[in-house]
């Protein structure tokens, strides 16, 4: 069984925020969609990954790449009798980042929650501020 | 770093609960396995009112049954979508699990309600058939029970795997 997907040679853009928390990485909908479901299992094959994040082997497989090297995601290829399997977990640390990526996406929704109930009459477009 | 803007973040948030409930959904057993276990349990019952020899197959068919199942499990793709074997999920052992406290609770009832009810069932005043078959007599109502009790660990799990979806 082969391991790979733990390299050292971490994406420069998956840097986390040092101000929100937010990961570059993670804003992208489809690379979101990945962690947050690999992120509630311990270990989810790739078929199941790619049925319910709606995506084609290839797309998913470059996807996970990206993910690995941010070590976001662990990849584990192996065999189940002669066919080739490939399990996916989120790591440790790819757990806490995402929470701390969701977390400031609450923060951002709710103060503009707050902002809007500060003021009822305003519009609920933000403000031009070009 | 482009920030996202409220509308953007409280979809991300969405998309991220919807995955996640999804997640815990795939969790769910088929109705017709649990039908399947019960109506398995109810034979194997059954087959002690036809001698050891039948008895004996029942329960190497039982067993037989249970290999396929993990086998298949692994080998096909649908099987193991349908049992939830594509991926293990947060709640440890969520699969088998019930699948042991079923047994347990099988167990436990015929352990404590057999005897008094075989006595009852092979009493005078029985038909000659319920006489002749308490096993049988008393296997649908042993299965039905003890499908019962798994189908509600089940939902108890799955309303928890929700519960930790939604956080």
């Amino acid at each position: 069984m082969s391991v790979s997907g733990q390299g050292a040679d971490a994406a420069p853009d998956a840097v986390p925020d040092a101000v929100g928390g937010l990961e570059q990485l993670l804003l992208d909908p489809t690379r979101l969609t990945i962690v947050a479901l690999v992120s509630a299992t311990t270990w989810c094959e790739f078929a199941f990954v790619r049925d319910h994040a709606r995506l084609s082997d290839s797309a998913l497989s470059k996807q996970l790449t990206t993910l690995g090297n941010a070590e976001l995601v662990e990849i584990r290829k192996g065999h189940v009798g002669k066919r080739p399997r490939t399990w996916v977990r989120a790591t440790t640390a790819g757990r806490e980042r995402l929470r701390a990526h969701l977390a400031t996406l609450q923060q951002i929704a709710d103060r503009a929650e707050h902002a809007a109930a500060a003021r009822p009459d305003a519009d609920a477009q933000p403000p031009h501020t070009g | 770093m482009s920030t996202p803007s409220p509308a953007e973040a409280r979809d991300a948030l969405a998309r991220v609960r919807e995955v996640r409930l999804d997640t815990a959904g795939s969790l769910r057993t088929p109705w017709w396995l649990w039908a399947a276990l019960g109506a398995v349990l109810a034979l194997v019952t059954a087959a002690e009112d036809f001698g050891s020899a039948v008895q004996e197959a029942a329960s190497l068919g039982l067993g037989a049954l249970t290999v396929a199942w993990a086998v298949a499990g692994r080998r096909s793709p649908r099987v193991a979508a349908a049992s939830g074997a594509l991926h293990r999920s947060a709640l440890p052992g969520y699969a088998w699990l019930p699948v042991l406290l079923i047994g347990l609770a099988f167990g436990t009832l015929r352990f404590f309600a057999e005897p008094p009810v075989h006595r009852a069932l092979t009493g005078s005043g029985m038909p000659a058939w319920i006489h002749d078959h308490p096993s049988t007599t008393t296997a649908l109502p042993y299965a039905v029970l003890s499908v019962a009790v798994g189908l509600l660990i089940n939902v108890v799990l799955r309303r928890m795997a929700h519960r930790a979806a939604a956080r």
